[in-house]
């Protein structure tokens, strides 16, 4: 268990062991979820927001899932005075570092 | 939310009892009723949305902390204590009054939204918890403030007068500390099931368990008189800084509203287990800067209770809640924690705001006897006798004060006194505590905004 910290502007890719995972901005709430697209593994961080603004369209086979199942899959997160606060269940390897181009719906 | 008509009439009849009125003093001799609010200054407009952090330093959050607290404590039985025991009876009936009751209950949602609704915004919690992970990150938390240099013993020992300013932050901590734990006591009513039994047990200690000299407010109105200080519950009202009755006021908030108990399982964990260390450094600085005189029983208790409550509360109580209703309800109980930790560093940061202006009453001065106001500003001039006081406040902007004519008296705690007379002037810093007392027979003074350099705080 370890919590990573790290300012809200200098990373929004963060990789925990061998899982991939990016910072998703919402108007009312920051998420720290997998990249993985659970169908064939496609990259969710470079989804695209559905028109109602309550999914992700992954942008290999236009799957679309609900921010709500989205959710789910987020690891506990803290914001606070623009610093995140992510914990982590595991021990090792973790890094993070700022992408171009991520899917926010902000 | 109630309609604004209804906000604005309960408003002004809820600040038209004497009791909020002005006063000929600084200090409220012993009586727990009367709490100055400078009702002329509030109109219902000031309160209609919420304020950001960064308008935290407007008076109206200070008039609205200031209500809330009035309205928060009508909840508790406050007497007259110590050494005269005079009961004011009109007083004490006024201030338990159904109608005065009524009043503050229809504007409290409005004010409580006026000033903690900024917490929404500032902590933003998500993600999936369990409670490995909520131990977890409380546990990191909790080690980053234990393990850091302590910036209250840093910035009050660094003080021109660590005397002055060590008073001062005990006057902040005795709006809380003499009537300690009373708001606890909103959450040991009614039946939780055994968890109920477990936080009684932190709240007994908190009452000395039934021995009025263990009881931890008997115990630091001890150190307010070592400290030459009066021990009596809210004699330094017009002191106390919007942020200390921040700190009170939320623990009122989340227990007067049952919808926020898990926030308040939260609070309590952070309090107990930070007080556990954060008391450490403020025996410390007692004893270093009232060299022996003032006895640090009422911090030194807190350093060995505190690690008991601290354990208590996440293993006794938290946990066990967790585990029966659910990880569910663990977002909300960090949102507690997380939220009574935001509070207690912006009070920090005010407080030492205020400690350093104190420090600089003298460049203020300077500053603003040097400063030429801009063609056409602003300027309002006030013409009041002798005797009269203004009660403590602050203004949303830096203001430059000049006295034309008389003797007027500028306090900014009961040990920083600036007289000035005809001629002299000083900037008085936005969202800085402050009240006046004119000391001729007549006083002239004007003011209008400063907008030069400040460079003191
Ligand atoms: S991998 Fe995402 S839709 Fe197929
Ligand atoms: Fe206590
Ligand atoms: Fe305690
Ligand atoms: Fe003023």
């Amino acid at each position: 268990m370890r919590v990573v910290t790290f300012p809200v502007d200098r990373a929004n890719r963060l990789m925990i062991e061998d899982k991939g995972y990016f910072v998703f901005k919402r108007q009312n709430e920051t998420l720290c979820v997998p990249t993985e697209c659970p169908h064939r593994g496609g990259p969710m961080h470079l989804a695209k927001v559905s028109d109602c603004g309550e999914h992700l369209v992954c942008p290999w086979h236009d799957n679309s899932f609900s921010c709500q199942s989205i959710r789910r899959k987020a690891l506990p997160l803290v914001q606070r005075k623009g610093t995140i606060k992510v914990v982590a269940k595991a021990q090792n390897t973790i890094a993070f570092w700022n992408e171009d181009g991520i899917v926010s719906s902000l | 939310m109630f309609s604004s008509l209804e906000f604005k009439e309960n408003l002004d009849r809820f600040l038209s009892s004497p009791l909020l009125g002005n006063r000929r003093d600084f200090l409220s001799n012993g009586c727990p009723y009367t709490r100055p609010c400078r009702p002329q200054d509030l109109q219902a407009e000031l309160f209609t949305k919420a304020l950001t952090e960064q308008e935290l330093d407007r008076n109206s959050y200070l008039a609205a902390q200031r209500m809330l607290n009035v309205i928060y404590e009508k909840d508790l039985v406050l007497l007259p204590t110590g050494k005269q025991k005079k009961l004011d009876i009109n007083a004490y009936q006024s201030f338990y009054s159904s109608d005065h009751y009524r009043s503050g209950e229809v504007i409290r949602e409005d004010l409580e939204r006026h000033c903690f609704d900024f917490l929404n915004h500032e902590i933003q919690i998500s993600g999936k918890w369990d409670i490995e992970s909520f131990t977890a990150y409380c546990q990191q938390e909790l080690d980053d403030i234990a393990q850091s240099e302590s910036s209250l013993l840093k910035n009050l020992t660094a003080s021109a007068d660590p005397e002055s300013a060590t008073r001062f932050f005990l006057i902040q901590c005795a709006g809380d500390f003499l009537s300690e734990a009373s708001a606890m006591g909103r959450n040991v009513l009614g039946n939780f099931g055994s968890h109920t039994s477990e936080l009684f047990k932190v709240f007994i200690d908190e009452y000395g368990y039934g021995v009025h000299e263990k009881k931890h407010s008997t115990i630091f109105e001890h150190m307010m008189t070592d400290a030459e200080l009066d021990n009596r519950l809210h004699t330094y009202w017009q002191f106390y800084t919007a942020s200390s009755l921040s700190l009170i006021n939320y623990f009122h908030y989340i227990s007067k509203n049952h919808q926020y108990f898990f926030r308040y399982l939260g609070a309590l964990y952070f309090t107990e287990a930070s007080l556990a260390f954060t008391t450490k450094s403020q025996s410390k600085l007692v004893k270093q800067v009232f060299g022996g005189r003032v006895k640090t029983k009422y911090f030194d208790e807190h350093t060995h209770i505190d690690v008991h409550h601290g354990r208590m509360a996440l293993e006794k109580i938290i946990m066990p809640v967790v585990k029966e209703y659910g990880e569910g309800i663990l977002p909300e109980i960090l949102r507690g924690f997380q939220e009574f930790a935001h509070l207690q560093e912006l009070a920090d940061e005010d407080l030492y705001r205020h400690i350093r202006t104190h420090d600089t009453l003298a460049e203020l001065q300077e500053m603003a006897s040097r400063y030429q106001a801009q063609e056409g500003a602003e300027v309002a001039e006030f013409v009041e006798s002798e005797g009269e006081l203004s009660v403590t406040h602050c203004h949303d902007v830096n203001e430059h004060f000049s006295v034309v004519s008389g003797e007027i008296d500028l306090v900014f705690s009961p040990h920083k006194r600036v007289k000035l007379k005809a001629g002299q002037a000083i900037v008085i810093p936005k969202g800085i505590l402050h009240g006046s007392c004119v000391v001729s027979k007549q006083c002239t003074y004007r003011v209008t905004e400063y907008r030069g350099e400040l460079c003191a705080s």
